[in-house]
């Protein structure tokens, strides 16, 4: 495929999701419109190589090899997810890499089939959890539903989709004032919040 | 020729791939420019010989943009300690 066409291609992919994901989060996305198709010789030259990323100028860039590949879906959802979370910048990214990188993805994988259904796009989910099981960061996303399950009556989605729109460096207080008023069990969701604020911080 | 991604590998690959993946774990938990530029050197020889390796080609998006998120807090400094 050209990378014109390519690039026309992502773009209105990735539009459409970002159009999803803003009705389904009610957050306003970054995104620029802004698609770059980036070659392998061009990552292998620069020793940046990469899937695909929303770059801190609120562009989207995708490399050439995954244009065609179902397994991108997940990666545009990512992030445009990335795209409408409040209060990412650089330096609260070094921060709360965990806490961002927890949220986005949990959200990924809960809200992904909706998206997909939406959009009237067909993959079968056995590539995603292929793809998934060996992520980089299950371990944060293992912490924060472990917090999750401290609140009944609020779903994965809920919590995480209030997560997302709270701003990234208030995401941790955030969540132990939210468990002081509703979680079931305040000391059992301290001992949840402990252990996850230690594995997110990793 | 399209790339088909792989997501495991037999034993005697994985044995290779361990310090690539250890080092793309030390770059995010430690989050130091020098840590991340390391695992991004490793990453892309391993991706010479595997560039059919999803997972460590994935893990560059988010190293990158740590890189460029460390780049861009340390020129951000001087800035804000001179205000």
């Amino acid at each position: 495929m050209q990378d014109a066409q390519a690039e026309e291609q992502i773009r209105d992919e990735f539009e459409r999701v970002v159009s999803v994901v803003e009705e389904m989060t009610g957050l306003k996305s970054r995104w620029r419109g802004e698609v770059r198709v980036v070659q392998p010789q061009e990552q292998l030259f620069s020793h940046r190589q990469f899937t695909a990323r929303k770059d801190w100028d609120c562009s989207f860039s995708i490399v050439a090899t995954l244009t065609n590949d179902d397994a991108r879906w997940r990666t545009i959802i990512h992030e445009a997810l990335h795209s409408v979370s409040v209060g990412l910048n650089a330096q609260d990214y070094e921060t709360y890499l965990g806490w961002e990188e927890a949220t986005v993805e949990a959200l990924q994988r809960l809200i992904r089939p909706s998206i997909l259904a939406r959009l009237g796009v067909s993959v079968e989910e056995a590539l995603f959890v292929r793809v998934e099981s060996t992520w980089r960061y299950e371990h944060y996303v293992i912490a924060l539903r472990q917090i999750a399950t401290e609140f009944p009556g609020v779903s994965g989605e809920e919590f995480f989709r209030t997560l997302l729109g709270v701003r990234l460096r208030d995401r941790k207080a955030y969540i132990f004032a939210w468990g002081r008023r509703a979680a079931s069990d305040f000391e059992k969701f301290k001992r949840s919040y402990a252990n996850a604020s230690g594995h997110l911080s990793l | 020729m399209p790339t088909r991604f792989v997501f495991e590998f037999p034993p005697e690959v994985e044995v290779k791939r361990g310090p690539v993946l250890a080092a793309i774990r030390q770059a995010t938990a430690q989050r130091t420019l020098a840590a991340v530029q390391e695992a991004l050197e490793l990453s892309s020889e391993w991706l010479t010989e595997h560039p059919e390796d999803f997972a460590v080609l994935d893990a560059g998006s988010d190293l990158t943009r740590l890189e460029e998120a460390i780049l861009r807090t340390q020129q951000a400094a001087p800035v804000a300690a001179a205000k």
